[in-house]
């Protein structure tokens, strides 16, 4: 029993990074370029997808990933120079519905080269099998995801908070027209951090491609979530799009794992098998009704506005 | 809620982390007085006004209109107790035309049901009544005219109308003249000289010489405090005034 | 206007031997009371929901289960989804309300989504396949199972909902509403009490799109929880964004706009969905006013007036 329980707080550990990161780079937009961006979702498909056609030709996985990320950062680029530019200025409402035609538009693309059938692609080789952690075992490329989500975590940190171009992103943030009259290209900062964004959601899709497939439609569902993350940790946060993904994450692993169990307690296992999964479904959203009721800016709402 | 009230502001205290925006602030404002709120910029007019308005809640200190304390009271529901107000940039709806802004206003107060999903310019009487408050503030000529057509001036003069069509107990006019050419001043000044006695009128405004003139006291707020109330040549010949505020070098 | 069509369009459609034009025609008419109800929110409060397809869902799903239940009271069942998504809207507006703008859009999405999973793992409701129904809505003598009843009834529910919301935004409350939503603070300085109005604004449009769910569910036989998925949420806003937000028109121009590419492209070409992306994207960054909007714009310009 003990083991199952750290087995699935891993799990829900990794699900949880994963959230985070998809979620951050879709609140620094959010907060920072006010642009609400629903095709996330499809550019964590494009990274998968790229990642997994990479590897089918033959390449090492750590390349393809390399490879899979930066086209989608180029993807990204196009989308914003394009489309998301011309689009800062109207209101929300167009941003959903522009990016909700990228939406469509990007999974028929995705049908048309790949063909409505999921992929699959396999870990990296001294990755492919369980490892043994203090007396049980753990698949390794679930400890390697966790592994690299952390480093890009801090990394992502590390360039947001110590570097130049992180201090302009703030500044941009709360005083545009200051950045803009000390001489900063605001324009190409925007680009960057558009693609910047894309590429942390395209890495978090090629890592998720050995675990589950890779599919038309397979951004739609995190995308709903990493905005759940977002209410939760508060706009524009990035240390709120940590704890609550973490949070989230765990509470969602969890609650799949052992709500049914535990509801078989105290009723009997015909109800328990209805009403547990529909339960352990719902608690990432009961969750946000929950902040929203206390805290309706979230956990650690971003400073600084 | 018909009719004029006091208003009262008891030792409200605001402080912004280490700021002292609002000192202490005490004053009595009687029914029908126009009391004219002045003080260099940053005195901590804006954050009074705020206040009284609703908009920020005091630290310490109670607010009165009349008897009632309206201290805890938000914005909404101060306005529903008969505070109205105009803004320093004039706050107006501008796809809407002059006409159903100030029918609008009007209506705003009515909380029965009927009222509320009756068409908007359906009533004749209150269409009339509105007409008739245009007429005062000068716009009787521009009714259908849709407000982002209209001039800076003539915006502020639709805020007073939007104001005065509720028969507010309590107005506060927050810089009224401010950004006016001459011709729209005057015009202003006009009506406000006509609305004394007739509405309990807080203003806040530069113009010196419109203050000294239509004020029946002045109070001079510097750092968040009251320094000094009083009438216009009691403002006039203060030291403490003309020290701090009105321009002259310290005389010690 | 509304006679006309309820005897013109079946006339029409018989007359070219063409029956399944009456069910995309009464698709258009069931689509348009969902996407006016949605208008009340996003024209009138400026409230953009992306979660209108749940309380759809509600009101199919109120049909369907009421019907394996032996429920064939057409009443009961919108008596039910009335009743059902008017609650889930009395808890949700509430909570979705404490935010506003880009917060607005993302809780509401997440509440849809969120029905969306329950109805999924529900396998007594038949999770992810959906509920086959039973049988049809039975409005005493009336059976909606009967496709030219169903389009009469859709047509007359529509007009009557198109001629409210007209009513409505010409109401104090409708003023009251498009002034907090231009400048909050000079309603609020009014007097305006806009959140309790908004979320009386919410349940009312909730509760007529669960309605318009009852009418869907009779029309398609069949219900799914892919109703409350996100596409079905985009695909209102989208009815009455293409229509414009503007009118009380204007969603069921986009509705007829937008439901008849979607059951004509996918003959034309398996990839319709592409080019329709693309459109999408294109006509929100030309087309501001909906297509509305640029229709009455190719009428001569009229004179400014002032006097």
């Amino acid at each position: 029993m003990t083991t199952l329980i750290i087995t699935q707080v891993l799990n829900g550990l990794q699900f949880g990074l994963m959230l985070f990161l998809i979620a951050t780079g879709l609140t620094l937009i959010l907060g920072i370029m006010d642009f609400v961006n629903l095709a996330h979702g499809s550019l964590y498909m494009m990274g998968a997808y790229a990642t997994a056609t990479l590897v089918a030709k033959g390449m090492g996985f750590f390349p393809a990933l390399l490879g899979g990320v930066l086209a989608t950062f180029a993807v990204g680029v196009v989308i914003e120079v394009v489309v998301v530019r011309k689009l800062y200025r109207r209101d929300h409402l167009d941003h959903v519905l522009a990016t909700f035609g990228i939406i469509l538009a990007f999974n028929e693309v995705v049908r048309i080269i790949w063909g409505p059938v999921g992929l699959t692609f396999d870990p990296p080789e001294q990755f492919a099998d369980s490892v043994d952690l203090l007396g049980f075992t753990y698949p390794a490329y679930r400890l390697l995801v966790i592994g690299m989500i952390s480093l890009v975590g801090a990394g992502l940190w590390w360039l947001v908070t110590r570097t130049r171009i992180g201090m302009q992103i703030r500044a941009g943030a709360t005083h545009p027209e200051i950045v803009s009259a000390l001489g900063v290209n605001i324009r190409a900062l925007k680009t960057t951090l558009f693609a910047l964004g894309a590429a942390l959601a395209a890495f978090s899709g090629a890592l998720i491609g050995p675990l589950r497939s890779v599919q038309p439609g397979m951004g739609e569902e995190v995308l709903i979530q990493a905005l759940v993350v977002i209410i939760v940790g508060g706009i524009g946060a990035i240390r709120g799009a940590l704890v609550a993904g973490i949070l989230l994450g765990l509470l969602d692993t969890l609650g799949r794992a052992f709500l049914p169990l535990m509801i078989s307690r105290f009723a009997n296992p015909e109800v328990a098998q209805a009403v547990g999964p529909a339960l352990a479904s719902m608690m990432i959203y009961l969750t946000m009704a929950l902040v929203l009721v206390f805290k309706p800016a979230g956990l650690l709402p971003a400073t600084g506005k | 809620m018909s009719g004029i009230a006091s208003l009262e502001l008891r030792g409200l205290v605001k402080r912004f982390g280490g700021l002292l925006a609002t000192d202490h602030v005490s004053v009595t404002i009687a029914e029908g007085e126009l009391f004219a709120l002045i003080g260099p910029n940053g005195a901590g007019k804006s954050t009074l006004i705020g206040q009284i308005a609703g908009e920020l809640m005091p630290d310490e200190g109670e607010i009165l209109i009349g008897d009632q304390s309206i201290t805890g009271w938000g914005v909404v529901a101060r306005a529903r107790s008969g505070l109205g107000r105009t803004f320093q940039i004039a706050q107006t709806i501008d796809a809407f035309t002059t006409l159903e802004s100030v029918v609008l206003s009007r209506r705003s107060g009515s909380l029965s049901p009927t009222g509320f999903f009756a068409p908007l310019l359906g009533d004749k009487e209150i269409l009339d009544i509105a007409r008739e408050t245009l007429n005062v503030v000068g716009l009787g000529e521009l009714t259908q005219l849709r407000v982002d057509r209209l001039s800076h001036g003539e915006r502020k003069q639709l805020e007073l109308a939007m104001a005065l069509v509720r028969q507010p107990r309590v107005l506060l006019l927050d810089e009224p003249m401010a950004g006016m050419s001459p011709g729209e001043s005057e015009t202003m000044a006009q009506l406000l000289s006509e609305l004394r006695g007739k509405c309990t009128i807080v203003l806040i405004e530069h113009d010196m010489d419109v203050v000294f003139k239509l004020a029946d006291r002045i109070g001079v707020l510097a750092s968040g405090a009251l320094i000094a109330i009083g009438s216009a040549d009691d403002i006039r010949n203060n030291p403490l005034v003309r020290a701090s505020y009105l321009g002259e070098e310290e005389i010690t | 206007m509304i006679l006309s069509t309820c005897v013109l369009v079946p006339t029409v459609c018989f007359w070219f031997d063409a029956p399944h034009l009456v069910t995309l025609a009464t698709r258009i008419a069931i689509l348009s009371i969902a996407a006016i109800s949605l208008n009340l929110l996003i024209g009138t409060c400026g409230l953009v929901s992306f979660g209108h397809g749940m309380y759809l869902a509600i009101g199919a799903y109120s049909v369907s289960i009421l019907q394996t239940t032996g429920v064939d009271n057409g009443f009961a069942h919108f008596s039910a989804a009335t009743v059902v998504a008017g609650i889930a809207a009395a808890l949700i507006g509430p909570l979705a309300l404490r935010t506003s703008g880009i917060a607005f859009i993302m809780v509401t999405l997440a509440f849809a989504q969120m029905f969306f999973y329950l109805m999924i793992s529900l396998r007594v409701f038949g999770g992810d396949d959906g509920m086959s129904l039973a049988g049809h809505s039975l409005l005493g003598p009336l059976d909606l199972g009967n496709r030219l009843g169903l389009f009469e009834v859709s047509v007359l529910l529509l007009a009557a909902i198109t001629a409210l919301s007209q009513l409505f935004n010409r109401s104090t409350a409708g003023y009251a509403l498009r002034a907090a939503r231009q400048n909050v603070r000079r309603a609020e300085s009014l007097g305006l009490d806009i959140h309790r109005l908004r979320r009386i604004v919410y349940v009312v449009s909730a509760v007529l799109t669960a309605d318009a769910g009852s009418l869907f569910a009779n029309l398609n036989s069949y219900v799914s929880p892919s109703y409350s998925a996100w596409p079905m949420s985009g695909d209102l806003i989208l009815i009455v964004v293409l229509g414009g937000m503007g009118s009380v028109f204007g969603p069921i121009v986009g509705a007829i706009f937008l439901l008849s590419v979607e059951s004509f492209a996918p003959g034309l070409s398996e990839h319709w969905m592409l080019p329709y992306g693309i459109a999408i994207v294109w006509i929100v960054m030309t087309a501001r006013h909906g297509l509305l909007g640029a229709l009455l714009a190719l009428r001569p310009a009229g004179k400014e007036r002032r006097q």
